[in-house]
């Protein structure tokens, strides 16, 4: 009776314990099965978020290589047959008996044309952008549109950009195509380029007195596009903010790191 | 008196404890009714131990008041937890068959004798849904931080107690005998260990809510 009352007893024991080690071996599968799996997500989702980097990357250089092929057109054929259209302006000019004011406003018209384009050019061209930290490039942009008389742009900073050469390249495209909207779409009279920096963040604005954006306007066009996804290559973010009395702040802020050297 | 037969009492008043510390009461958590489920069980183990081995009187009739309120309140537990609507369903087939054989037990063994045999059947549902559970939890987003959640812990406490009482439940008569000739009752140590773990998989599952709360906040 004692014999089977042990048996019992230990058969209870056993497939406890059995039972026990089996709830506890599927558990810990669970919970390595579930932390593996998230490992592993999170691993894709780095991978894609480099591929997307690479991608952009990729196309901005493009895009760089394609502004430069237009700078050297616009410098040694544009410019060249202005030039051209130029002289023989001033070849009828000289050969004419009096004195012809149209032919002398379109010769300044087209000296003007090849002094803008040939700024433009500049502008365009990497190599001659890389010759200049990005205050000077601005400053210079600054002037240019400055000397149409049309725009007043103003130029504020405080900070050193601690970027490289090709990073602060891209930011200088983002304030060119943020300044370009505002002349552009905004019809606005007064910009000005504030660059700030902290111990974080490097923060750009770009302020206008145009039109401003109607309330609830999200921001598209492929100008637009493009300044998104050049923050995004800066690890940074944009924004669109409409002025309390008029016109619109264009919001950088970019993480600042240290230049990394190869 | 045995303090043996103190430790399961002990370690429910622990619980209970730290489900007041640890749950939080703001409206709308639902993980508050833990707490008045573990009075309850504190107030059933130390009534139905008091009966016992203190005044030797026979406790069953004790635990079969307890038992509808136990099977409700895991059954309510995993509605709240359940992902899909399959398994609630699932939830309500398995309400109702303990209602008719709790109905059915208490009838024929009559209500001093404990309605093992529902527990027992009950086990299995809950086995099965907890095995559900994790299956679903499997395919879930990957996204999703369910290992923090709380939920998944106290699905684990459920299955370990379960799955782990099967033996205990099965040989349920036997033991009954054998309790009364041994000094420390082999299915009441069972029980004690099986309490340790669903207590503490639970109460792990309360700091994971509680976290969560915070970070919400």
């Amino acid at each position: 009776m004692q014999t089977a009352a042990d048996n019992i007893q230990g058969i209870v024991i056993l497939i406890t314990a059995i039972f026990l080690a089996s709830a506890v071996f599927m558990l810990l599968f669970i919970v390595l099965f579930i932390q593996r799996r998230k490992k592993h997500a999170k691993e894709k989702d780095m991978m894609q978020r480099d591929f997307d980097q690479q991608l952009l990357q990729s196309q901005m250089e493009t895009r760089e290589a394609t502004f430069e092929a237009l700078g050297k057109e616009l410098h040694d054929n544009v410019c060249q047959l202005l030039n051209s259209a130029r002289l023989l302006i001033g070849v009828n000019q000289r050969t004419s008996l009096k004195d012809n004011e149209t032919l002398t406003l379109a010769g300044d018209t087209i000296g003007t044309a090849i002094h803008e384009i040939r700024n433009l050019a500049r502008t365009l061209n990497k190599e001659w952008l890389q010759q200049f930290n990005l205050f000077e490039n601005l400053a210079m942009e600054a002037k240019r549109i400055n000397t149409t008389g049309q725009v007043t742009v103003e130029l504020q900073h405080t900070a050193i950009i601690p970027f490289e050469t090709e990073k602060q390249l891209l930011l200088f495209r983002i304030i060119q195509e943020a300044v370009q909207n505002a002349v552009k779409h905004a019809n606005a009279r007064k910009i000005c380029i504030a660059i700030t920096e902290d111990e974080h963040d490097l923060t750009i604005l770009i302020t206008d007195d145009g039109i401003g954006m109607s309330p609830g306007t999200t921001v598209k066009g492929m100008g637009s596009m493009n300044m998104q996804q050049r923050v995004n290559l800066l690890e940074g973010n944009i924004r669109w903010l409409n002025n309390k009395e008029s016109g619109t702040t264009v919001e950088i802020r970019l993480p600042i790191k240290p230049i990394q050297h190869d | 008196m045995n303090l043996f037969y103190w430790l399961n009492p002990i370690v429910e008043l622990i619980a209970f404890a730290l489900s007041l510390f640890l749950i939080t009461r703001k409206n709308g958590d639902w993980y508050r009714h833990f707490i008045i489920y573990l009075l309850i069980v504190v107030l059933t183990e130390s009534s139905a131990n008091t009966l016992y081995h203190v005044w030797g009187q026979k406790n069953h009739w004790v635990y079969n008041i307890y038992l509808p309120v136990q099977i409700g309140f895991v059954s309510w537990v995993a509605y709240k937890i359940s992902m899909h609507l399959n398994t609630r369903n699932y939830i309500l087939l398995m309400v109702i068959t303990f209602m008719v054989m709790y109905c059915m037990e208490i009838s024929i063994r009559g209500f001093l004798n404990y309605a093992s045999n529902t527990k027992t059947i009950f086990s299995l549902f809950i086995i099965c849904f907890c095995l559900t559970y994790f299956y679903q939890l499997l395919k879930d987003d990957p996204e999703k931080d369910n290992l923090n959640a709380g939920n998944i812990w106290v699905i684990a406490g459920l299955f370990i107690f379960y799955f782990g009482s099967t033996a205990a439940n099965l040989f349920f008569d036997y033991l009954v005998e054998l309790n009364k000739t041994q000094v420390r009752p082999i299915r009441y140590t069972i029980f004690l260990i099986l309490n340790l773990l669903l207590y503490g998989s639970w109460t792990y599952g309360f700091i994971c809510r509680q976290r969560q709360t915070i970070f919400k906040e």
